[in-house]
């Protein structure tokens, strides 16, 4: 484990040095990353300011709602949206076999030296949206709702890796995954507002078929509104069931690729 | 020169046709984005309990979304991302060897895109939304207004994408100016929200602005019956941006052209 | 009647670029401080062409040979200096100069990577304004030479580097054009296309009276098609002249690539310097004024147990090294 770690490490400096190298397109981006974080609060707070806005979040609310769903997906850029480009990248080359003549598991090298240094410009901005609501609407650290708060955020980067791994898998399988990949990635847009917005439908899909909601909706509701354990419950099977078929097509696409002979 | 530009044009849509699947994508991503305001506008129309918010009723503004999703696809443009591409591996190099201008070549080619775009993605589209969320096409005259208004607001943003390119030559990677300049446009056009949300004196300034005449005037024209002086004020103001982009332009590249290495990595 | 079509004075140029230590640290702190390095591709190049000459330009990695020909076909500003070519200032009226060159770059393609070769064909029809008639008749005629019929429907990024390069330069000579610059034109060829290709510069060249400037690796390119060399070296040139002077003064020496079965020993041959001992193998330097070539390889061939040898030309860095050796005498 403590090999992944150091890839992990050699991979976050690597990216950084490159980043460094165009020096003002370093500078610009930074500026422009901090800039381009207030364009989400800001439609927000025009949304608010000419309507009494979504039922049943407040502004503050709905501000931490966005704030959780920005540093969630932050951190899948950060270290995970890398890997699935890089997968359809060396597949559609040619060159995947350059990862199993490695001595690492393939799935956790890949996982391991993946790195996206904007993610860490969501992540800041998620976690400044978070703090400013946290305050605002005089949460307590020191609570059930909180902790809840917490796991569920784990249990929603779990849900972004087994989407990165899902989206690698079907890599193998089909020709044009970058039109895949996009696809998949719009289909987060569901989870950009709360699940009561919309139809019982559509609420069904994304909290049990394909658990989108986990993003954002539900470590939200858990910390301002409390949630059942009962639902709870219902939560955290669909993502364990979506990790688990994701990582069991990983393994088929991959024995399917080794016995193909590339 | 007219055969130059048709023969760019013209090869610009043959390699639309091999990257189809791309905008087959758009085709089921597009009505799902509709979907997604439908949605959120439903609700907080519901819990305001107004009819009207800023000059929308509910389907207006839904109508808003789905016109711009088509004015959005029409004036589409990624040619700074070919520039930093073509500038980083020197591809541009042979760009620069062939007797046709930069400029119109590159326009061109992506207009090639467009149209293949407007035929598989925009007007499918045009035509789902119309069946799914009851969209109301505006009079002959009004259409007519409307393309032309389109015409000029696809150079418009192409000049933008295209001054944003010619940074490359300076600094190589130009992904953070790319990126600031998507959404600063989306933004300010009324992408994300019509200009009606914003504040009235966002909304002044916004006049002298070359952004909203991409998105928010043209869908405008299409939405509400617009008086000739109006339509004409929008005209102007479209044609003195790309006067004053074409300036720019034309002394960027005069400085860029100087700067090219031609070096590949 | 000759006259001058490529007229180049003082050609200077040069890259300003940066360099850093290894490490994140001395990443970050090239953000505040850039330790610039400037390097002179050109120093002062003069070289006059006229019409009708194959003229081969040689030199190691980084001479300058692009860096020229880029300048030449109007892609690049220089920082000083004059160009005169068919009488246009290349970097000026860019447009309207390019109509009148071909230009072909072994390491980047003008061809539409995911379309046919011959859909790059017909853009550039139109865009050079050729009369359809002569298309269609000099495109059949090119690809038959070239023996590419068979590949121009295929979408470019499934052909071979020598099936891309041959496609390549039909595209650049389509429209007939007076100078045509082939920078590392042969790379990936094999043997026969290579000859091919070289063919198909020779008849251009007597059919239609066409220039070519060629930068080369391979010393055979220049022997089968060019009588005048230009040898550049560090930006500036070293050697402009007939190509048979080359051949005598400074091309004196093969260098041969033999293995053996098993390990050589004793060989020892009048003329001959042993440059590498390998286990099973040896590279020989021979002096073709001492010794025949044929002669050593009868020799390795009596002696021992001789596995392959592989004849190779002198090497441009060593033809360079003996000129300026010549010079300082």
């Amino acid at each position: 484990m403590r090999n992944y770690f150091t890839l992990l490490r050699k991979s976050f400096e690597m990216e950084l040095s490159s980043e460094l190298a165009y020096k003002w397109n370093f500078i610009i981006k930074s500026v422009a990353l901090v800039l381009l974080s207030i364009v989400t609060p800001l439609v927000t707070l025009l949304i608010y300011s000419n309507t009494s806005g979504i039922p049943g979040w407040g502004f503050e609310e709905f501000i931490l709602f966005q704030g959780t769903i920005i540093l969630v997906l932050g951190v899948g850029r950060f270290c995970m949206l890398e890997f699935p480009a890089r997968v359809i990248q060396n597949i559609r080359k040619g060159e995947f076999e350059k990862f199993l003549t490695k001595p690492f598991d393939p799935l956790l090298y890949l996982t391991f030296s993946s790195v996206q240094i904007e993610g860490l410009a969501e992540i800041a901005t998620g976690l400044a949206l978070v703090a400013w609501s946290f305050i605002k609407l005089n949460l307590s650290i020191i609570s059930i709702g909180f902790l809840l708060y917490i796991f569920l955020i784990i249990l929603a980067i779990l849900f972004v890796y087994s989407f990165m791994i899902l989206i690698s898998a079907l890599a193998f399988l089909f020709v044009d995954s970058w039109a895949l990949f996009d696809l998949f990635f719009r289909f987060t847009d569901l989870a950009r507002y709360p699940t009561s917005v919309y139809g019982a439908g559509v609420r069904f899909f994304i909290t049990f078929i394909f658990p989108l909601a986990i993003l954002g909706n539900y470590p939200a509701e858990a910390l301002t509104k409390g949630i059942s354990l009962g639902l709870i419950l219902e939560i955290i099977i669909p993502v364990i069931i979506f990790f688990i078929i994701s990582l069991f097509l990983w393994k088929w696409a991959m024995k399917k690729y080794t016995s193909a002979g590339g | 020169m007219i055969k130059k530009f048709l023969a760019s044009l013209k090869i610009g849509l043959k390699s639309a046709v091999i990257y189809r699947f791309h905008f087959y994508v758009g085709l089921v991503t597009a009505p799902l984005t509709l979907l997604i305001y439908y949605y959120l506008w439903k609700s907080i129309y519901g819990f305001s309990g107004q009819t009207i918010i800023n000059g929308f009723s509910f389907e207006l503004l839904v109508s808003y979304y789905a016109i711009n999703t088509i004015v959005a696809w029409i004036v589409y443009s990624e040619v700074d991302e070919w520039f930093e591409r073509n500038i980083l591996n020197g591809e541009l190099t042979v760009d620069l060897i062939i007797p046709i201008h930069l400029f119109p070549y590159y326009f061109l080619i992506h207009q090639g895109f467009n149209i293949f775009c407007l035929v598989v993605e925009t007007l499918p589209f045009l035509f789902i939304a119309t069946m799914v969320f009851n969209i109301q096409l505006p009079g002959v005259g009004m259409i007519l207004a409307f393309i032309v208004g389109l015409l000029l607001a696809l150079l418009l943003n192409f000049m933008i994408a295209y001054l944003v390119g010619l940074g490359a030559f300076w600094l190589k990677r130009i992904t953070g100016m790319r990126r600031a300049k998507n959404t600063i446009v989306m933004f300010l056009a009324g992408g994300i929200l019509p200009l009606s949300f914003f504040p009235i004196w966002f909304q002044k300034i916004s006049e002298f602005l070359p952004f909203q005449y991409i998105r928010n005037s043209i869908i405008n024209i299409w939405l509400y019956p617009q008086s000739l002086v109006e339509l004409l004020k929008i005209y102007f103001m479209q044609l003195f941006w790309i006067g004053i982009f074409w300036l720019i332009i034309s002394f960027v590249w005069k400085k860029a052209s100087k700067k090219f290495s031609g070096v590949g990595v | 009647m000759t006259q001058n079509i490529i007229e180049v004075k003082n050609l200077k140029k040069m890259y300003k670029t940066h360099e850093r230590e290894p490490g994140l640290i001395n990443a970050a702190k090239s953000i505040f401080k850039r330790n610039y390095r400037i390097d002179y591709a050109l120093r002062g190049i003069n070289l006059s062409i006229n019409k009708g000459e194959i003229v081969g330009f040689i030199g190691p990695n980084g001479a300058g040979k692009s860096t020229t020909i880029k300048i030449l076909s109007g892609i690049l500003y220089p920082d000083e200096g004059e160009v005169n070519v068919l009488g246009f200032v290349p970097w000026k009226e860019r447009v309207k100069y390019v109509q009148n060159i071909g230009v072909v770059f072994g390491q980047k393609t003008q061809l539409w990577w995911d379309l046919p070769a011959i859909d790059t064909f017909e853009l550039n029809k139109d865009l050079y304004k050729i009369p359809k008639e002569v298309f269609k008749r000099r495109l059949k005629f090119m690809m038959k030479v070239m023996n590419v019929e068979r590949v121009i429907k295929k979408p470019v990024r499934d052909l071979s580097l020598g099936e891309r390069m041959k496609c390549q330069t039909i595209a650049a000579l389509l429209h007939k054009p007076k100078l045509v610059f082939l920078d590392e034109p042969t790379i990936g060829l094999d043997v026969v296309a290579k000859e091919r290709y070289r063919n198909f510069i020779l008849e251009t060249n007597e059919r239609f009276g066409t220039t070519f400037l060629i930068t080369t690796h391979d010393m055979q390119d220049v022997e089968k098609l060019c009588k005048r060399v230009i040898i550049i070296n560090h930006g500036k040139i070293v050697y402009d002249g007939p190509l048979k002077e080359i051949k005598e003064k400074y091309m004196t020496t093969k260098i041969l690539d033999v293995k053996f079965d098993g390990k050589p020993v004793g060989f020892k041959c009048k003329g001959c310097i042993v440059l590498k001992r390998g286990r099973c193998g040896l590279k020989i330097k021979v002096d073709l004024s001492k010794k025949k070539i044929r002669d050593v390889i009868d020799y390795l061939i009596g002696e021992f147990e001789v596995l392959d040898i592989n004849i190779q030309d002198t090497p441009i860095e060593e033809i360079i090294q003996k000129i300026y050796q010549e010079k300082n005498d």
